[in-house]
């Protein structure tokens, strides 16, 4: 517990020192700020413009939640049917495999002229980047099993239910739970894509407003708010491993590692 | 020991493992019975058969041909009346020490509670009662194994299956191990078949110890283990027991012992 406290403080002494050194370069250099604002000037935007940024927040936030839940839906339930037959596997793979090979960047344009400009478009960009990870830990996951394991409940007559409900979905949490800290950052990057292309709400459109206007001070203020709500997400999955799954030890997770 | 009644019955039984171009005969010609509350043990040599032998008892893979019956019926699948126990623990890392011994229960859908206490027995008698609530990974490989047998009888199946059961284990420990397994059979007296590759082992635990010859698998003799019991460590410098294991040795093909 005093290791993790002390790397708390290491930390947060390192970004104290880093935005000082910034305020005081910016001040002594004299740099104007729609090139850099001083971190002082961003929190007094922020602080001026709070209920602006939380609207918009609010929406990119729920935009990234319902893209990252739906991922785990379909993603897990993917998986367990890709585990579980053959054929749906060969079905499905390649509908996979091209999905994550088309760059979500590109395809982004057409999904807001099939979903329109609201926040369901945002959703399924957010889904379809968040989605592949949380497939790919998931089928590795239910299928890491010791053979004994699977023969022991068998040797005690199971049912393919109780083999998936006891013995490989308990198997792979600590697989998809990997999967799941890469997919909730990758998920607050896919509603920020949506926002860039089109639509007038969230803060990947408040930095679009903020760069016509030359709002550095705005547009900083919503970067903060984005790296915020990417770090709280992540933590609040990383708190939820240690507690759903205090069995886990942190080497056998597998982290598959996935480009956009 | 032949007025007893017949537990596992195994007549001209054959495996063959299918394979594309060459089919792998694991076992020939095998037939033994096993007697109520006998202990039998199998010692061969690694790849002689041992471990196909224990799945087909168990039901969990088919045999080619020959008969395998258990309590009377002929084994065609799995059946909850053996309780088995693997060379590696296999316990389950997700569950408390007492989850992993209760699973079988959950997996029969009976009522846990009427096994709690059988549970807590168990672990008392395997001196695990103050590891109940640890997480398998927190305990040494003997105490890890000794669970698993403990998980192997929660049931109470008729038959305990127990596929070398201590291979992974330190000499001294596995020593241990024969011992305290002794005195859970004496207590529990269930019908138990175990495989090992050391004869010391064999002869230690059995009653009669089947000697399996080299791939393919056949029986090379039965021998009756006339040391009496209980069995304790002094068991072992017995000049009846080196008798017996060089007895087996050489039946195996062993040159030197
Ligand atoms: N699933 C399998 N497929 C093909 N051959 C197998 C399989 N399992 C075991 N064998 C072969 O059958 C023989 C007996 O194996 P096994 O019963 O595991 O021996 P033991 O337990 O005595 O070491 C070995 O030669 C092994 O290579
Ligand atoms: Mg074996």
């Amino acid at each position: 517990m005093s290791d993790r406290l002390q790397t708390i403080i290491t930390s947060v002494v390192t970004i104290v020192v880093i935005f000082v050194l910034w305020e005081i370069g910016v001040r002594l250099f004299n740099i104007p700020e729609f090139l850099v604002p001083t971190p002082t000037a961003v929190l007094a935007k922020m602080a001026e413009k709070a209920s602006l940024f939380s609207m918009h927040f609010y929406v990119t936030l729920y935009e990234t939640l319902l893209g990252f839940l739906l991922g785990v839906v379909i993603g897990i339930a993917c998986a367990s049917v890709i585990v579980y037959s053959r054929f749906l596997a060969n079905v499905i793979f390649p509908v996979i495999v091209i999905l994550q090979i088309v760059p979500k960047v590109a395809i982004a344009p057409l999904f807001l002229i099939w979903f329109g400009y609201g926040w369901e478009s945002k959703m399924l960009i957010a889904f379809l980047i968040a989605f592949f990870p949380i497939i790919v830990n998931t089928v590795s996951g239910l299928r890491s099993v010791e053979p004994e394991m699977i023969e022991l409940v068998r040797s005690l007559e199971a049912t393919n239910w109780q083999i998936f409900r006891k013995v490989r979905l308990p198997n792979s949490l600590p697989y998809i739970f990997s999967g799941l800290k890469i997919s909730i950052t990758l998920a607050v990057i896919g509603a920020i894509i949506g926002e860039f292309v089109g639509g007038n709400e969230g803060l990947g459109y408040l930095i679009i407003v903020a760069n016509f206007e030359l709002d550095t001070p705005l547009m900083f203020g919503s970067l903060v708010l984005l790296s915020l709500m990417g770090l709280v997400l992540y933590g609040i999955i990383e708190l939820l491993e240690r507690l759903l799954i205090p069995w886990s030890t942190t080497e056998e997770e597998k982290v598959v590692a996935v480009g956009m | 020991m032949q007025s007893r009644k017949k537990i596992i019955e195994i007549q001209h039984l054959k495996k063959i493992y299918p394979s594309k171009n060459a089919p792998i005969l694991a076992l020939s010609d095998v037939s033994f019975d096993v007697y109520e509350e006998e202990f039998v043990t199998i010692v061969g040599q690694s790849g002689c058969g041992k471990t196909t032998i224990l799945k087909i008892i168990a039901g969990l893979l088919p045999k080619t041909e020959g008969t395998v019956l258990l309590g009377g019926q002929p084994v065609t699948g799995p059946r909850a009346s053996s309780g088995i126990v693997f060379q590696q623990p296999v316990l389950f890392k997700w569950r408390s020490v007492l989850d992993n011994v209760l699973l079988p229960i959950e997996i029969l859908r009976r009522n846990r509670g009427d096994y709690l206490q059988a549970a807590l027995d168990l672990l008392e008698l395997t001196a695990l009662t103050e590891f109940k609530d640890r997480y398998p990974r927190e305990l040494s490989g003997g105490m890890q194994q000794r669970v698993s047998i403990c998980r192997a009888l929660i049931h109470d199946p008729p038959v305990l299956l127990m596929d070398e059961p201590f291979g992974a284990l330190d000499a001294m420990t596995r020593s241990e191990m024969n011992v305290e397994l002794l005195r859970i059979w004496s207590e529990r007296r269930k019908t138990s078949i175990l495989i090992t590759h050391s004869i010391t082992e064999a002869v230690f635990l059995a009653d009669r110890v089947i000697v399996m010859t080299p791939r393919p698998g056949m029986i090379a003799d039965i021998v009756e283990i006339d040391l009496p019991r209980p069995r304790l460590a002094e068991t072992r410098v017995s000049p009846r027991f080196n008798e017996l294991v060089q007895v087996i040795g050489r039946k195996i093909g062993l040159k030197y012992i």
